[in-house]
């Protein structure tokens, strides 16, 4: 199953700016593993963005459970990271962290409290915790990857062997192979 | 398509160094639309980014966005034709053909999939992780790829 995790990235009527770390509220991960693929829009570039995952200490608190850095995110359209790897767990919450306060990702104001949370300063590594203050914007940001164990998100077997065990198809690495029998993986 | 090596993205994880290649759509390219916007011709005020009319009163340009951030460990002592010659294995025409149509079907499962297996060959760094960074940006500026 394909991990599923924060707000879509797209074009929206408001900003979210830097200088807090922030977490999404609207959509918590659907299951336990790695987020290899984070999505973002953003209005004015900000130059120093890290993608984190939270959970819930206790009361208002927050943890950051893993982060990783992916620099300048350029704004204007959807920007697509790959390659990254950054433990989430089910029910973690995907958020970020950049510095800069004249830069901002793409918002939707008025919605319910606890669309978004925020922190001044910096929380943005593995152990962190900080009291967070829910806010009534959602920011586009989503990330996506594969929950623990390795499967394909639509083939469960193939030849009885199950998708988390196989590692070469027909000689083909598991890694290159997009659809099986004309069923994307 | 080219890819760019974006020193902004450079970064130690895990004891491992990560480089981002920022891949950028050919006109031919099914993305090309949806990459070639409009950006802000100034730095945006706080006061432009907190008002909505303000903002639509700031003069734009276009501007091509890359399709793709991809990341991947390199080892320090690769060669620059050999990490060349990686970025070009990793951007196959394959991939290519298959990496464009997800991203403009906005499929981002499915791209998460085509690039997961992509991760590089680096290995641990030890040392002035700092200085690492730097070298290798230095190493790494302004170079682009064709693939």
């Amino acid at each position: 199953m394909a991990i599923d995790v924060g707000a879509a990235a797209i074009d929206r009527d408001n900003t979210f700016v830097g200088g807090y770390t922030s977490f999404d509220g609207t959509n918590p991960a659907n299951a336990t593993g790695t987020i290899d693929t984070v999505e973002a829009w953003t209005q004015s570039s900000p130059t120093d963005v890290t993608a984190a995952t939270f959970f819930l200490v206790s009361g208002t608190t927050y943890q950051c459970r893993d982060s990783e850095y992916i620099g300048i995110v350029i704004s204007g359209s959807k920007q697509t990271f790959t390659g990254l790897s950054i433990s989430v767990q089910t029910s973690d919450l995907i958020g970020t962290h950049f510095t800069n306060g004249a830069t901002a990702f793409e918002a939707t104001a008025s919605q319910p409290s606890g669309s978004s949370y925020y922190v001044s300063g910096e929380y943005k590594d593995a152990g962190d915790q900080a009291s967070y203050t829910a806010y009534t914007k959602t920011f586009s940001l989503y990330g996506t990857g594969t929950e623990a164990g390795g499967g394909w998100a639509n083939i469960a077997k193939v030849n009885g062997v199950a998708s988390a065990s196989i590692s070469k198809v027909n000689g083909v690495a598991k890694a290159s192979i997009a659809k099986i029998s004309g069923v994307a993986v | 398509m080219l890819v760019k090596f974006n020193l902004t993205g450079t970064h130690i994880i895990k004891g491992l160094l990560k480089v981002r290649l920022d891949l950028y759509p050919d006109v031919t390219s099914k993305t090309y639309a949806q990459q070639y916007v409009d950006h802000y011709a100034q730095e945006l005020t706080q006061e432009e980014l907190d008002n909505p009319a303000l903002l639509a009163l700031v003069p734009t340009h276009k501007e091509l966005n890359p399709c793709l951030c991809h990341f991947i460990t390199i080892d320090t002592t690769k060669s620059l034709p050999d990490l060349f010659a990686e970025v070009k294995a990793i951007f196959d025409t394959a991939t290519l053909m298959v990496l464009d149509d997800a991203l403009s079907k906005s499929d981002v499962q499915r791209v998460s999939q085509i690039m997961k297996g992509k991760v590089g060959t680096g290995k641990e760094v030890k040392g002035n992780l700092t200085k690492i960074v730097n070298d290798t940006n230095a190493k790494l500026a302004s170079l682009q790829v064709e693939v």
